[in-house]
């Protein structure tokens, strides 16, 4: 019987660790959160972007295997390795189904998400409880889960893997020993020092949407020892999100969906890009890093009370005010610029038939910057304002594999007993862009091929 | 513990609460609670006494929260339901003074009890038939020869009608405080839902999967719904056992204690003994179950609730063994002190989730007939 060690404890590595004690390894899950932050950053995905040819019992009609291939070279740019997005894509279906067979539920599209009921299917209660189930299914098949054992080094001989140094509990290091062993311990995004190194000293104005136990240790033991890498550390993923929410795990609520229906005004009180460029789904990514951009990474949507009803309810409280001069003061911002950006933002607005459904014709004219769908003069009392935060998603950069998963040496050579899966091989598949719910098909399918080849060394 | 000051508080937590919800929505399609809360942006009193009433504290929306502690967003929707469910049957309570029994509920039930079964004994003793309350009776009517007849009548009369009026001005004011009409109630597809989801509690299905509730831990299963129905249905075959004897001494002539193979015998057997099994099953589910989803200020009201359920049934089924022997009387006086007891606490204990939550049901029958 081989012995496997699974690192990581989110949907990746749990599909690796099934899926090697099903072909009769004898596993351990070396997870660093403890029980109750287990699942890294699964625990706040939804969904998982899935070809199918025929309707499923939840997704609707089919996602032909081309158009999900198109949709990621889209947002890739052409950029991808056809081989492993190829194989990602191909083997969705069947992850959903083998999935199913194991009693992970999944639920219609959730209310607001239409665009995805088709391409994506929707875990019932989100991530979390994917997450449960599948540990109830590792812990049925004997699979050994250790908590709070955080590895630290993974120590190469050349393409073997020797051992690993694991933090356990109260702290002491110790060594661990198997046959195989697959990374699965996500990127880098929540380790700061990394990130000021990386992303420069900005950073620190971010915010992490998920886990905080994404410290990229495997990743930077591997990298520094000669593993191959793919994707570029100066690159991640992120998207506009309340300025308020937590350092770690705000996950789903923190998003905000009012820019298009309002103004996004920078520290000074000006406008700085085109808030109605198209749908809010479609462009919130690139807010992201918009709002990095800005002196000290803040942005602030201006809108009124025209506008408050039509988006999706924030998880704080918005700033309110009866006069824009108040609400600029009670945003910290400088009061007669923004009255004087507004101002010029409302004398340029040009009638139209206000459509939320449609890129309308309610626009700016003759403005530096112009709104070109979507404008409505902010005139109607009282008036509110929300805080924009770049919300870090994940990291690109990975480690190299092949079509089973195995990790790959700088020299060409691949690694004898070391697989990886998850966030740390999406960037062999993503070079940029993200493709929503496209991390947990990588993860899962990758994941199988992983247990797989493992319990077989 | 429940006072006006802690449900402002509550009510402030819960608010919180469902528009962290209303923001996620993961949970949508897990049960009523969460497509119902998308119909609000904010959550006033009678709306999150409508949905605490509404929520069958399945724990699914618990164990599948990514924001449960220890994140700092600290969501624990099923605990603070469950006591703001109890807030809300303070606040519902007929007479008013009376709610302030929900507060200390195990208590109360546990002095009630007593004190009743103590009256039963007096009562017993002077007016007995025999010498003593030792002797055994035999033959028709010889409940009656303990507790004479027009005592067990005329207070079990004058309860009956409280209980029937309590439950009237509780339902009412929980149906109209949020501005529905009881004209409404004419609408008898409502009820359709309504029953029909109370009868297969389908809202511990954990949505339309059928995967069952989170009883125990996150694990889903559907243990916690099996030992309802043996409660709840064995609470039914009882009242018919009771409505039965009823027809039989009133209309028929025909007097306890009944044949074992008369119907009221049956149905009241069958009846006690699948409360008695259900009571157990949800002790244990108590017992065991995670802690931190569970609030810990209403174990007493759900233990005393659960263990007067199956004291009322378990005298019972002694009563029907040994009603030809000395122990009769004695028997006879604590399962009626059970009994008594049973029907005074009534509207004032756990039994009036029945009232609310069916109320709840019929309110979400509105939400699905206008969608």
């Amino acid at each position: 019987m081989k012995k496997v060690i699974v690192i990581g404890g989110g949907n990746a590595a749990l599909c690796a660790a099934i899926t090697a004690a099903q072909n009769g390894a004898k596993v351990t899950i070396l997870e660093s959160a403890p029980k109750e932050l287990r699942g890294g950053n699964s625990q706040h995905t939804r969904n998982m972007r899935t070809y199918h040819p025929e309707p499923t019992k939840t997704l609707v009609e089919n996602y032909p295997f081309e158009e999900y291939y198109e949709d990621l070279l889209k947002v890739t740019k052409g950029e991808t390795n056809q081989e492993l997005a190829t194989l990602a894509i191909k083997n969705s279906v069947d992850l959903y189904h083998w999935m199913e067979s194991l009693g992970i539920n999944f639920q219609p599209s959730l209310k607001g998400t239409l665009s995805l009921s088709r391409t994506n299917a929707f875990f019932l209660g989100g991530g979390k409880t994917l997450v449960n189930r599948e540990y109830q299914i590792a812990n049925d098949l004997g699979v050994e889960v250790l908590y709070e054992h955080e590895v630290l080094n993974v120590k190469l001989n050349n393409n073997i893997v020797e051992y690993l140094e694991v933090k356990l509990p109260n702290s002491q290091i110790k060594k661990f020993k198997a046959d195989a062993y697959i990374a699965a311990s996500g990127g880098f995004e929540s380790n700061r020092d990394w990130l000021r190194q990386a992303w420069g000293e900005q950073s620190k104005n971010y915010l992490i949407r998920g886990t905080k136990f994404n410290q990229g240790k495997v990743l930077k033991s591997l990298l520094t020892q000669g593993v191959k890498k793919v994707g570029k550390e100066e690159q991640g993923h992120a998207v506009a999100v309340d300025g308020r929410a937590p350092l770690y795990d705000g996950g789903i609520v923190t998003r905000l969906d009012c820019v298009p229906f309002g103004i996004v005004l920078n520290e000074k009180g000006n406008r700085f890009y085109d808030e109605g460029e198209d749908f809010w789904p479609k462009r919130y990514a690139i807010w992201g890093r918009l709002v990095a951009s800005q002196p000290n990474q803040v942005g602030h949507v201006i809108i009124d009370s025209k506008s408050f009803d039509l988006f999706m309810p924030s998880v704080f409280e918005p700033t309110k005010a009866d006069t824009l001069e108040e609400l600029a003061k009670k945003l910290n911002l400088p009061v007669e610029q923004v009255t004087k950006t507004i101002n010029e933002f409302n004398a340029a607005v040009v009638d139209g038939e206000f459509d939320l459904t449609k890129l309308d014709n309610c626009k700016t004219e003759g403005l530096e910057v112009n709104k070109t769908h979507w404008a409505r003069r902010i005139d109607t009392p009282p008036y509110y304002g929300y805080t924009l935060r770049p919300g870090v998603t994940f990291t690109y950069l990975g480690v190299k594999i092949d079509k089973d998963a195995r990790v790959y040496m700088e020299d060409g050579k691949p690694m004898t007993n070391l697989f990886a899966t998850g966030e740390m091989v999406a960037g062999n598949i993503l070079s940029q862009g993200y493709l929503a719910g496209i991390g947990m098909t990588i993860g899962g399918v990758f994941g199988r091929i992983a247990g797989k080849g493992a319990a077989n060394v | 513990m429940f006072s006006k000051e802690d449900n402002i508080l509550r009510l402030k937590d819960a608010s919180r609460a469902m528009e962290i919800c209303n923001a996620c929505r993961y949970c949508e399609t897990l049960c009523p609670v969460f497509p119902q809360i998308t119909q609000f942006r904010t959550f006033d009193k009678p709306t999150l006494n409508y949905l605490s009433n509404l929520c069958h504290n399945c724990k699914g929306c618990f164990h599948g929260c990514q924001y449960a502690p220890p994140h700092e967003f600290d969501l624990n929707i099923p605990k603070t339901f469950s006591e703001l469910r109890v807030d809300s049957y303070i606040q519902y309570a007929f007479p008013n003074i009376l709610g302030k029994l929900f507060a200390k509920n195990g208590t109360v039930v546990s002095i009630l009890i007593a004190v009743c079964i103590g009256l039963l004994f007096i009562v017993g003793t002077y007016f007995n038939s025999a010498d003593s309350l030792f002797t055994a009776y035999e033959g028709k009517g010889s409940f009656f020869k303990v507790i004479p007849y027009e005592i067990m009548t005329l207070v079990s009369g004058l309860i009956f009608f409280h209980v029937i009026i309590a439950f009237i001005v509780g339902f009412r004011r929980f149906w109209t405080e949020n501005g529905d009409k009881m004209s409404e109630l004419k609408d008898l597809s409502l009820w359709k839902y309504a029953m029909g989801a109370a009868a297969t509690l389908k809202h511990l299905d954990g949505g339309d999967n059928g995967h069952g509730c989170n009883h125990i831990d996150d694990r889903f299963g559907h243990s916690r719904k099996w030992f309802h129905h043996a409660v709840m249905y064995g609470f039914i075959l009882t009242l018919i056992s009771t409505t039965l004897a009823a027809i039989y001494h009133h209309f028929l002539g025909l007097h306890a204690p009944y044949d074992f193979d008369s119907l009221v015998v049956i149905t009241g057997t069958l009846g006690g003994i699948l409360m008695v099994i259900g009571c157990i099953g949800l002790t244990y589910i108590k017992i065991k179950a995670d802690p931190i989803p569970i609030s810990q200020k209403l174990l007493g009201m759900d233990y005393s609730f659960i263990a007067m359920l199956a004291l009322v049934n378990i005298t019972g089924l002694l009563l029907l063994v040994f009603r030809e022997g000395a122990w009769m009387p004695s028997l006879l006086c604590i399962h009626l002190g059970f009994v008594l007891a049973f029907f005074l606490m009534m509207p004032y204990c756990k039994f009036v989730h029945l009232l609310y939550r069916l109320g709840a049901l019929l309110k979400y029958a509105k939400y699905v007939r206008n969608n």
